[in-house]
Parts: C-alpha cells; sequence; structure tokens
C-alpha cells in the first residue's frame, strides 16, 4: 500500500508505487512459473476461442410474448440467479420482519426499528396489498454473515469481459438459488419491494440515512412534473385530495386512463422520446419535419400504450413514406429517414446507443479498448442497415425502402468491405449482431432491419437501458452515467436492481406504465429532497454513484418551466427566457462540471478550450423551443455574458462557471456578425453534445 | 471468406508467452490501483489464470494488454469488496484513466525510465526526502530532523517534490 494512505491524486498514486518500485526496491517479480504450475494443478488446458456459429432463429416480438407466460427459457442464468436471489432476500426480510415483530409484541417493548418520520406515508399508502419491508428487516437480511447476501454482494462481482462473448460463470448453482430459479413475473408490490429492498442495501452498506419521506401533496407534484412536464394546478390538487383508497394509485389511473391526462402523458412523452431518438440526424434541412412525424407516431403510441419492445421494433424495421397522403404512410419511417445515411453508420450507431445503451460509434474508425469492441462488430452491424435506401417524395417527405446494397461490398451484398485504422488493409465482414450472432445471409435481405429489431429486443441490454432512461428520468440520475453507455466498463450504481428491474419489465410485456408506477411509488422517488450531515456524502452531481438516499435536486428544464408557466397563467405568459425573473433561483445550481474539451482540441494537444466550430446552420439541427430562445435572446438587451448564462440555465439547468463562461464567450464573439442568433444557436449546439447535456 | 474474428488464433493459447509479455505491466498496474506488493502478485496471478482457462481471442498486443487490464481491474474490484472494503470507484476509475493515459508501452518501463529521469532533475533535499520515504520508510518526524526543517516543512517539500514529478513524468508521456 502506499505509504501516505489516504486520498490522492490519481497520478500521484501511481507515482507513488513507481517511486516504491524504484526507491524501495519492490519491483515486479516473474510469476510465470507460479501461473503455470497453479494452471497445471487446475488440470484444464488453455481454451481455444469458441468457433462461430450462426444464430438460432430468433422469435418475433409477437412470439416472444406468446411465450412469456410459459417457461422463460431464453433468460441468461444470471438474471435468472439474480432474480431469485432478490426474491430470496425480500422473502427472508419480510420473515425476519415477522418474526421480529412477533418477538417485540412478546416483550412488550417497542421494536428498535427506525422510525420513519412523520409525514411518511404508510406502506399500505405506497403499496396496495403486500407492505414492503420496512428497513430494519431489509438490513437484517442484507447481513453480509448470511449467505444469500454473500450470494447478492458477489452478484456485483465484475465479471472478467472476453474479446469473445463467452457466458458468465454458473451463478445458478450457487447456494441461496434454489428457491426460484426460472424468472416469475411479479406483482407490482413485489417488484416496488425489491426496488426498496436493493436500494436500502447500498445505503446500509455505505452507512448513509435516508431523508424523510413526502407528503401526498408534494408526491402529486412530483408525479405531474416528471409525467405530464407541467406543475400540477390548485384544482388538480385538491380532487387529488379528495380521492378515495388509495389516492396515489388512483392518480395514475387518472393520468393513464382519463382522457384528460391521456393526450397530454402521450405529448409530453412523445415529444421527449422524439428528443431522445433525433437528438443526431443526417439531414439538419429536413429534421424539423421528421421530428413532427415522428412525434406524431409516437403520440398514438404512448395513447394506446404499445408495448416498448413493438414500437421501437417498427421504427426499426418501418418501410413506406412519412407522407400520409400516400398509400403506404407509415409514421414510424420518420425515424430511419432522419437517420439514413450514405452507409448506415449513423443509423447504427444512434440505435445501439439509444435503445440499447451501446456506445459502438469509436469501433468505426479504430478498435474500442474500453469497450472491447473491435471495427468488425461496428461494421458488422452496419450491414443491418446498408440496404436502406429513400425514395424522395417532396421535401421533407420521402419513403423508405430496401435497396440491395453494393457499393463497398462483395457481388452479393453479404460481405462489407471496410478499412482498419486510417490507412490500413481492407477487410470484409458479413452482417453480424451485438452479441456476435450471424444472419442467414442467403435469405431474403430486405428482412434484415427486421431480424436485427429481433434480436434487439431479446437483449438484456434493450430492456435495461430503457429501465435506467426511465430511472433517471423520474430519479434524476440513472444507475449509470451516462445513461446511453452501459457495459463492465461503465459498472451500474445498482447492478442487481437494474438487471432485476429489465427482467420484470420484459416480463411485463415491455408496459411502460407499469414501469412508470414502480418506479413513481418506490421510496427512492418518494423521498424528500433535504440534504442532512447524514446523507450528505450521497452527492452523485459530484461525481460519485447516486444511493437515492434522498430525492436529487432536479433541474427545471425550459421547456417544463415555458408549460408550467404558460399552465399556471392559463396560457398568457409569454415565455422568453429573459422575461423569467429570478429562474437562477428556480433552475437548479448544478455543481460545477468541466465542459467537455471538443475533439478537435484535443487532436491538437490544447486542453479545456473549446474551439469554434465551423458548421453552419447550427439552428437547423436544434428543437424550434432552442431555436426560439436563440432567437429571443439574440434581440433582447441582455449583455453577452448575461446571454450565456441564460443559454447554460436553459440547456444544462445550472450557470456557468467561470471557465464554462470564458470558454462559452469565445464562441459567442468568434461570431463577428451583428446578429447574434447563429452565435448562440452554436452554443446551445455545443452544449447539447456535452455529456453534462446527455446525463440530464 | 472469412471474417475479422476468424482471423484470431483458434489455437490455444501460449500461456508461457502471455505471461511473459504482459505479466510486469499488469503487476504494476495493480501497484497503481492500490495493490501491496503481495496482493499484486496474487491478483496477477488470478487474472492471468482466468484468462487463460477462458475462451480469449488475441487480436493485437494492444488490444489483448488492454483486455488483461480490464480482467485485473474487475479481480481488484472484487478482491476489494470481499474484503469488506470499501471501494471508492470514482478515485479507482480516475487511477484506472490516468494510468492509460501514460503509460502506452508493453511493459510499463517508459514510465519507470521518465520517472527515474525526473528524480534526477529535483533538488538534493527533495530527492533525499523522498529516498528515505520510500527507501527506508522514514517517518515524516525523522526525515524533519534529518533535514532540519519542520515536520510541516517536511511535508511540503515531499507535496513539492511529487507535484514537480508528476508534471515532469506527464511531459515526457503525454
Amino acid at each position: 500500500m502506499t505509504p501516505n494512505g489516504g486520498k490522492k491524486e490519481p497520478q500521484d498514486q501511481i507515482l507513488e508505487s513507481c517511486l516504491e518500485e524504484i526507491l524501495g526496491g519492490q519491483t515486479p517479480p516473474d510469476l510465470k512459473a507460479k501461473i503455470l504450475a497453479r494452471q497445471a494443478a487446475t488440470g484444464k488446458q488453455p481454451t481455444a476461442p469458441p468457433v462461430h456459429v450462426s444464430a438460432p432463429p430468433v422469435p418475433s416480438a409477437a412470439q416472444r410474448r406468446g411465450n412469456r407466460n410459459q417457461t422463460e427459457t431464453g433468460t441468461p442464468a444470471r438474471r435468472r440467479w439474480i432474480i431469485a436471489t432478490l426474491v430470496t432476500s425480500t422473502a427472508v426480510a419480510a420473515l425476519i420482519m415477522i418474526g421480529f415483530q412477533s418477538s417485540s409484541n412478546d416483550n412488550g417493548n417497542p421494536p428498535a426499528v427506525a422510525q420513519r418520520q412523520d409525514n411518511v406515508p404508510s406502506s399500505s399508502n405506497v403499496i396496495d396489498t403486500t407492505p414492503t419491508p420496512p428497513q430494519s428487516a431489509v438490513i437484517k437480511a442484507s447481513n453480509p454473515s448470511t449467505q444469500t447476501d454473500d450470494a447478492v454482494v458477489d452478484s456485483t462481482r465484475p465479471e472478467e469481459v472476453a474479446p469473445a462473448n463467452t457466458p458468465p460463470e454458473t451463478e445458478a448453482t450457487e447456494p441461496g438459488s434454489q428457491v426460484a430459479t426460472d424468472s416469475t413475473r411479479l406483482a407490482n408490490p413485489q417488484v416496488i419491494g425489491i426496488i426498496n429492498d436493493q436500494i436500502a442495501r447500498r445505503l446500509e452498506i455505505s452507512k448513509i440515512e435516508t431523508a424523510g419521506m413526502i407528503s401526498d401533496e408534494t408526491w402529486c407534484r412530483r408525479v405531474f412534473q416528471s409525467m405530464l412536464g407541467r406543475t400540477v394546478s390548485d384544482d388538480e390538487l385538491r380532487q387529488f385530495t379528495r380521492l378515495e383508497g388509495n389516492r396515489r394509485e388512483a392518480m395514475l389511473d387518472l393520468i393513464f386512463k382519463d382522457e384528460r391526462y391521456q393526450k397530454e402523458y402521450a405529448a409530453y412523452w412523445s415529444n421527449l422520446w422524439t428528443e431522445q431518438l433525433l437528438s443526431q440526424v443526417s439531414d439538419p434541412k429536413h429534421a424539423d419535419s421528421f421530428r413532427a412525424g415522428l412525434q406524431r407516431y409516437l403520440q398514438t403510441v404512448f395513447q394506446q400504450n404499445k408495448p416498448y419492445d413493438e414500437w421501437t421494433a417498427e421504427l426499426i424495421a418501418a418501410e413506406g413514406s412519412n407522407s400520409v397522403q400516400s398509400n403506404d404512410f407509415n409514421g414510424a419511417s420518420n425515424y430511419l429517414l432522419a437517420l439514413r445515411d450514405e452507409n448506415g453508420v449513423l443509423a447504427t450507431s444512434e440505435v445501439c446507443r439509444v435503445l440499447m445503451g451501446q456506445r459502438i460509434q469509436c469501433a468505426q474508425c479504430h478498435q474500442d479498448t474500453q469497450n472491447d469492441r473491435g471495427q468488425e462488430e461496428f461494421w458488422g452491424l452496419t450491414a443491418f442497415f446498408r440496404d436502406l435506401d429513400t425514395v424522395p417524395i417532396r421535401p421533407g417527405r420521402a419513403r423508405l425502402v430496401d435497396q440491395p446494397f453494393v457499393e463497398d461490398s462483395d457481388a452479393d451484398g453479404n460481405q462489407i468491405r471496410f478499412q482498419r485504422g486510417k490507412d490500413g488493409e481492407w477487410a470484409e465482414v458479413a452482417p453480424v449482431f451485438i452479441n456476435g450472432s450471424k444472419v442467414n445471409t442467403t435469405e431474403d435481405r430486405t428482412n434484415r432491419r427486421q431480424q436485427f429489431a429481433d434480436m434487439m429486443v431479446s437483449t438484456d441490454e434493450f430492456a435495461e437501458a430503457v429501465v435506467n432512461r426511465f430511472w433517471q428520468h423520474f430519479l434524476t440520475f440513472g444507475f449509470t452515467a451516462p445513461i446511453d453507455d452501459l457495459g463492465r466498463h461503465n459498472p451500474a450504481s445498482h447492478p442487481e436492481l437494474l438487471s432485476a428491474l429489465a427482467e420484470q419489465f420484459r416480463l411485463h410485456d415491455f408496459d411502460t406504465t407499469t414501469l412508470i408506477k414502480w418506479i413513481v411509488m418506490s421510496e427512492p422517488f418518494n423521498r424528500s429532497d433535504a440534504i442532512t450531515v447524514a446523507n450528505g456524502r450521497d452527492a452523485p452531481l459530484l461525481g460519485s454513484n447516486p444511493h437515492f438516499s434522498r430525492f436529487y435536486h432536479r433541474p427545471v428544464f425550459f421547456t417544463n418551466a415555458s408549460e408550467s408557466l404558460a399552465g399556471l397563467t392559463n396560457g398568457e405568459a409569454k415565455i422568453a427566457m429573459q422575461q423569467v425573473p429570478g429562474i437562477e433561483v428556480m433552475l437548479n445550481a448544478q455543481i460545477q462540471q468541466l465542459l467537455e474539451t471538443n475533439e478537435r482540441g484535443k487532436k491538437n494537444g490544447k486542453k479545456n478550450k473549446v474551439e469554434p466550430i465551423q458548421i453552419e446552420s447550427f439552428g437547423e439541427q436544434l428543437s424550434s423551443g432552442y431555436r426560439r430562445l436563440a432567437t429571443s435572446l439574440a434581440k433582447s438587451s441582455l449583455s453577452p455574458e448575461q446571454r450565456v448564462d441564460h443559454v447554460f440555465l436553459a440547456v444544462l439547468g445550472r450557470l456557468p462557471t467561470d471557465s464554462d463562461r470564458d470558454q462559452a464567450l469565445k464562441i459567442y464573439q468568434a461570431s463577428k456578425k451583428r446578429d447574434k442568433t447563429p452565435a448562440i444557436e452554436q452554443l446551445i449546439w455545443a452544449l447539447t453534445r456535452t455529456s453534462e447535456y446527455s446525463h440530464q | 471468406m472469412s471474417t475479422a474474428r476468424d482471423v484470431s488464433s483458434s489455437e490455444a493459447i501460449d500461456a508461457a508467452k502471455l505471461i511473459e509479455d504482459h505479466q510486469t505491466r499488469i503487476w504494476r498496474y495493480l501497484r497503481a490501483l492500490g495493490c501491496d506488493v503481495n496482493e499484486a502478485d496474487d491478483l496477477t496471478q488470478e487474472t492471468f489464470l482466468s484468462v487463460i482457462q477462458r475462451p480469449f481471442n488475441q487480436y493485437n498486443p494492444a488490444a489483448t494488454a488492454a483486455y488483461l487490464q480490464k480482467v485485473a481491474y474487475n479481480r481488484f474490484i472484487s478482491a476489494r469488496r470481499r474484503s469488506g472494503k470499501i471501494v471508492l470507484m470514482e478515485q479507482i476509475e480516475a487511477i484506472d484513466q490516468a494510468w492509460i493515459r501514460l503509460v502506452s508501452d508493453e511493459h510499463g518501463d517508459a514510465l519507470i525510465d521518465a520517472l527515474n529521469d525526473c528524480l534526477s532533475q529535483l533538488t538534493e533535499r527533495a530527492r533525499l526526502a523522498l529516498e528515505m520515504r520510500f527507501r527506508e520508510k522514514t517517518s515524516r518526524v525523522d526525515i524533519a530532523k534529518a533535514l532540519r526543517i519542520t515536520e510541516h516543512g517536511a511535508k511540503n517539500l515531499m507535496q513539492r517534490a511529487k507535484k514537480q514529478l508528476r508534471t515532469c513524468v506527464e511531459g515526457k508521456l503525454t
């Protein structure tokens, strides 16, 4: 161990280990003989990589749905084991609690359970029928000395990442997994119990206490803000307090089923998803048309509560025109129309990033050592989107078709050619899915996107990515940061919980309303946002993993603030950022984070400098709300500094640091034109490309 | 026609060569993460044992080194969790990233060489303080006595020396 101990600069710790080697004589040993001897003792021979075989036929979404209530043969052993462990631990916790209560009653003494605060709703208020075990029981069950917890702790053990697709080790055979080895569709209260249990475990391990619980009224305000993107009105709040029975359940039913809210709910979520799905577009000129078309399609999706796997598969496999006047109109086609480029690169990287939480774009040009991903994987994936082509109808309207792709491919179009590195040799790769599954290239090639969609919705990553996204939406932080970068290189803060929720989401037919219910009924969503001495260490804004000991201060973003203010003033408010006094108070002052150094700065070896990026028409890549903001700010009498501050508040929900402001002003002042709208658009564009923005 | 995956060796891994090529760097990496010498020995062995017993494609030396490093990282985290120690992931990740930035050669020798060079650029007193600290494990109080300065002065002297070393090494390697 380093002599000084304690927390150091990372480079210092590296240097100290080297100093111990140079000065202290602690040099690297030759361990070859020892390792080979131990290897020989195991009796196992070094293994060769597996020979690739084509993947077995993947059932369609409908087939899968039909099979869900039967045996879940496709469930990975790791996930089944985690679910089994969670169910077991929850059951053990409940049993302990029952025993605990009876023993304390016998003694006539109050149980030594951490009492909730006065305004804490009872379990029955949060969960309908099966109360969640109180934290004391959860904590008892999580005692490291118990076998169950050993198993859970072991499940967090990061697996070695083999370049080849190696199955996880046989955790299903570990002790404690015998109770339920198959995945079981759990009732909502049980799933909520798992959330509460898992969050409590981590809090106990980290010795962080939780904030108190919120009142029904605060919960209602939070739900409106998170689910409808606006503030609840006084009338609605009064109506909520008059609801009978479990008023929280009743309120959620109203939002999901009542016509008054259903449209609003669909509009809000379709807007959010459109922004997420089309944050990058290939054709900025017509991006607004595609966004509007996609939003209309998604609005129907959310109104009908279409299962998540179905509508995402529809987006990927879509054919037809985005013109309502065409016979083959298909609103889902807007998605790939907006992402279509010459060789399927943008569609591939965006689909993988947004829908599977996999950032694969680095592997386009070089071996991605962080993700352990080669160029073959990237180009093998693009092969699914290579046939994608468009037939223009009129500006902003086109037909999505599949044309056999021949450029940079073999004669049949079944092998895609790509260049290794910048000046490397050319190689060829067939369509290979992210998990190594190959497709039958002798089949009709127009099925490739459908094949991709079918394989995609079957992966763990697909369900985990959407759960992580929803969790982050409601609780400000996801299980990973950023949320669209899942993998062993970026461990989740609560891996077992993420995995369990993803599995339950799959077993509940990818019903997003159910997922929302679990989250908003869980304890993390119901905690107050009070920062105390006891939970002060839980500070994900400082870069540590979130523990969800409290509800994190939520930034109010421009779109939400606009909607809320418009609602409060009966639509009379003309929203422009400079007309909102004290917006700084409303908006969250997030902890300072350095803006990402842009790629050009890195290449030139100039660190922490944001150079103006010479790309024209930033405005066309921005949503209409941001464009209005830029125009409005440019026309205002505010100083450049104030304009920069407003842009930061609107985009990142915080004021810029001094360093941020300096860099932003450089972008702003690089434009010599009198009209500063493009400069502000450029700044907004730059901020929307930062990792901080995507964390939101 | 073959894919790049198929290009990789389909023969059994040459374990001896793999260990020879990469053990030094992995051991140093584990030391940098915070392992003491014995723990680094153990985890280096575990890393190679787990790798050579599982299917493993060797694309190129850099990819293999990165893969081994990732396995070592995971072994380190697991070991810490098993021992019940709190793992400050952010700190570990920061060290991991700093290591990736500083070490790009096969064994990590460039870092050691650079540090050796930089040590020679320190003042006599600063080098002496570090030598007492790292070679002889002298306490800070004794270092202060030997250099006829206060304990606080000894602390500052070593901190400044380390800062100078850090700047110097980064200048040479990045």
